[in-house]
């Protein structure tokens, strides 16, 4: 069953169309893997499911209710997340307390329940440790987890990885992507938008290729990789 | 968490050693205290929208105003008993904070320190020119007045409330909402958080307490004029006093009050020009060197020295 | 009666001329850097009073003051932005509108110290000239005001579309940290864009000397009306700034006809009020809103 859909989804900034007539499904304990060059509008696409961006044109359905242009904290609330491509902790609090406020927030518990269940996530995700510490101090591995970390605190459905390992070393990578697949046999759904095709490629079961806003592809990864057209928009027509 | 816990009492311990203060005499002393506790209240309500969301008021006066004329006219017109009228004068500034809020409250945070710091100037036009209702610059005479003491009393359990009211959302799970909205507002919108709907409610609450400040003074003014409940210097003063105490900080406003009330008192009124140059100076100097106030400064220092030990 | 409209029409959009360059001035400031500066209209105050002590102190015409006033606020706000401002750029923006907010306190007061509140006007032996058309009196001094400020405005425009220097600043304006890596000395941009912010508002009081009495406290309703001036154009839209400016001027002038000034500063509040109730980014529609 579907649980995300987007229909047609369109934004335009001004004159430039980011995206145009994208469409979108996410089915029920599936990992969706994003792929496109840069500027394709893999972003902009996460933008518009999440409330962050009002679509020009098209329809965002979640779990069959519509949420195109609703408030990101009530799509949050619904249960659908994401993850931004810049981490932003709250660098005032410490890394419990940046957990805290997605459990207090975004799933509604009461301060003591959500430090308890802050301090589970963080066990899980592998910050326990740094628990205490200000969240502007840790390293930029342990911010990509920590934006995880807070994603899952609010108690998603689906959980939207914006470019969540770009910047890791392949062993960080390999245990992010070792963590993802863990959440996903306990039940969450996966998108994930990565520029790092192997990473994708490895834990999807499908794959969907934009370039220039559009969709150009969508299949399993190993045939998306040997389309024709996925090789153009990655690498130049001369290698097609 | 008995650490909290034991600042909070300490706190009440203070307020009520303070309230039982009138029985030991000495009335200039009093008096001053009164007028101190009277801009801790003020000042502590900017600093819990302000100081904690990040959302500068520049026209709080505004609120000053209306709970002023709110609660004189209601007495003059009906002879509603003075303690009444408070929380109506209250709701009445609440109410604007409410109107101006909602649209505001959106977008950048330049547009609402335009609109707020335009909204005192425009209330203040429209009280001096409604001379129908408000008598415009003749001023109007407030027919009731507390005691001395009651003054006293009432400043006192009001700054003390508001400063509860702060510590309260300083430790509870409103003030992790405001600290995040301050921090960076997508973000907090992204894990769930209505940030519109918390800062519309921290400001209305602000607002409302300012107005029953503002409606106790007017009645202990006895006579005012818009340009006195207006005046944009009681706004200035609770910028300052935040700004020197610290903003976003629970003591900030209580220190910055108590300090900057009793340099004015020792310096006197007559300066008035050149202590608002003066004024001005300390404001571009905090900024630039002490940008989180004393009280903030302090804290960033001892906690820096307590981070370097092992 | 619709003469009398029509009359205080034209008067409208006169002011509304000075108007639009003075809030140019204040769009520019904040398009670039994010400042809401509250001594904004104390700047136009201090246009003024140079104005003023040349006039009287030297003899000299005040159209030729213009030059001199334009340089003193330049070299008045580029130091502003190099010594004070600049410490809290990238900073959050509620500092800047605190330090701000604290300049406009020690300018308006020090004036105050210094001038005293009387108000002062700037009279020459052309000031009761008009151009009398069509039983309407358009007075020389003020039509000129117009014409500068709209050249002005224009000059402006062009400089930030065509010089290098605006090129540059448009750069920093749309990513600081992008101009920067091009090499752009980014701290320079920001003091030459407040210098040139202060001194096409010196040039605006300058002109005002026209309109009205020079005093210490004239600052504070001019911020108001930049602040209005820049909504209703969209806030950092050079352009918007002279449509705004005209609307403004023409809602005052028939607003202060029909009841008193004092109304016409809650009219132009509502005005602003209603702008950001349903139209934040501006008629124009490109002003920053988020």
């Amino acid at each position: 069953m579907s649980l995300l859909t987007a229909r047609g989804v369109s934004k335009n900034f001004g004159a430039l169309a980011a995206l145009s007539g994208v469409d979108l499904t996410l089915n029920e304990g599936e990992i969706l893997g994003v792929i496109g060059p840069n500027g394709s509008g893999k972003t902009t696409l996460f933008n518009c499911m999440t409330g962050i961006h009002k679509p020009s044109a098209g329809r965002v359905e979640f779990e069959g209710r519509d949420i195109t242009g609703k408030p990101t904290h009530g799509i949050c609330r619904a249960g659908l997340v994401k993850t931004s491509q810049i981490v932003q902790p709250f660098t005032g609090m410490s890394v419990l307390e940046n957990v805290l406020v997605g459990g207090l927030y975004g799933k509604g518990l009461s301060l003591h329940h959500a430090r308890d269940e802050a301090m589970a996530i963080l066990e899980k995700v592998g910050l326990a440790e740094v628990a205490a510490k200000p969240a502007g101090s840790i390293t930029v591995a342990m911010r990509r987890r920590l934006e995880l970390a807070r994603c899952l605190a609010t108690g998603p459905k689906v959980i939207l990885l914006d470019e969540n390992m770009a910047g890791l070393t392949p062993t960080e990578i390999d245990s992010v992507l070792e963590l993802l697949r863990q959440l996903n046999a306990e039940g969450l759904s996966l998108v994930v938008v990565e520029h790092i095709m192997q990473a994708v490629m490895g834990i999807s079961q499908r794959v969907m290729v934009l370039d220039y806003g559009e969709k150009i592809a969508e299949d399993a990864p190993a045939a998306v990789v040997a389309d024709k057209r996925v090789i153009e928009a990655y690498l130049g027509e001369e290698y097609a | 968490m008995p650490v909290k816990r034991t600042g909070f009492f300490i706190g009440l311990l203070v307020a009520v050693l303070f309230a039982l203060l009138p029985f030991a005499g000495e009335s200039y002393y009093i008096q001053l205290l009164t007028v101190i506790f009277y801009w801790i209240g003020l000042a502590a309500c900017w600093n819990l929208m302000c100081g904690y969301t990040g959302y500068i008021d520049f026209g709080s006066a505004a609120y000053t105003g209306i709970g002023a004329y709110v609660a004189g006219i209601i007495m003059v017109r009906s002879g509603l008993p003075l303690l009444t009228t408070i929380p109506l004068a209250g709701l009445g500034a609440g109410v604007i904070a409410l109107a101006v809020g909602w649209p505001t409250l959106r977008l950048r945070g330049a547009y609402f320190a335009i609109a707020t710091f335009a909204l005192a100037e425009a209330l203040m036009q429209v009280a001096e020119e409604w001379t129908g209702l408000t008598e415009g610059g003749i001023g109007i005479t407030i027919p009731q007045r507390l005691e001395e003491f009651d003054y006293y009393w009432l400043y006192l359990f009001l700054a003390a409330l508001v400063v509860a009211i702060t510590w309260w959302v300083e430790h509870h799970k409103h003030g992790y909402a405001l600290k995040a909205i301050h921090e960076d507002e997508h973000a907090a919108a992204q894990v769930g958080i209505n940030t519109h709907t918390i800062k519309l409610k921290t400001y209305v609450t602000s607002a409302f307490f300012i107005g029953m400040l503002g409606a106790l003074e007017g009645s202990r003014l006895g006579y005012f004029k818009p340009d006195d409940v207006f005046d944009v210097h009681i706004t200035i003063k609770m910028v300052i006093m935040s700004l020197l105490g610290g903003m976003g900080t629970v003591l900030g406003p209580v220190i910055g009050a108590t300090f900057l009330q009793l340099i004015e008192d020792y310096l006197g009124a007559q300066f008035l020009n050149f202590y608002l140059v003066i004024i001005g100076a300390i404001i571009v100097c905090v900024i630039i060197f002490l940008p989180r106030g004393i009280v903030g400064s302090t804290i960033e220092r001892l906690r820096l020295k307590f981070r370097r030990q092992p | 009666m619709s003469m009398l409209i029509i009359q205080s029409l034209i008067n409208g959009i006169l002011m509304g001329g000075i108007y639009a360059l003075y809030s140019a001035g204040f769009s520019l400031i904040f398009g670039v850097m994010g400042v809401v500066n509250i001594a904004h209209g104390d700047l136009l105050m201090l246009g003024a009073f140079i104005t003023f002590w040349m006039f009287i102190g030297l003899g000299l015409d005040p159209f030729l003051t213009l030059p001199f006033s334009v340089a003193g606020l330049f070299v008045l706000g580029y130091l502003m932005q190099r010594l004070a401002i600049n410490r809290v750029v990238g900073a959050p923006p509620i500092m800047s509108y605190i330090l701000t907010f604290g300049m406009h306190l020690m300018i308006s007061n020090l004036a105050l110290v210094a001038w005293t509140a009387d108000p002062r006007a700037v009279t020459t032996a052309y000031s009761g000239a008009n151009l009398a058309f069509l039983g309407l009196t358009l007075p020389w001094i003020k039509l000129i005001t117009f014409l500068i400020s709209l050249g002005v405005i224009g000059l402006l425009y062009w400089l930030l579309n065509h010089s290098q220097t605006g090129r540059a600043i448009q750069a920093t304006a749309q990513d600081r940290e992008m101009a920067r890596l091009t090499g752009i000395k980014v701290d320079r941009i920001y003091a030459l864009t407040f210098g040139l912010g202060a001194a096409i508002t010196g040039l605006a009081g300058s002109m005002v000397v026209a309109f009205q009495d020079v005093e210490p406290g004239m600052g504070l309703p001019y911020t108001i009306i930049a602040f209005c001036v820049v909504v209703l154009g969209g806030m950092g839209y050079i352009p918007g700034a002279l449509i705004g400016g005209l609307i403004l001027g023409i809602v005052g002038s028939v607003s202060t006809m029909l009841f008193t000034s004092g109304w016409s500063i809650a009219i132009t509040f509502f005005l602003l009020y209603l702008m950001l109730l349903f139209r934040p980014a501006g008629i124009t529609g490109k002003g920053i809103v988020e």
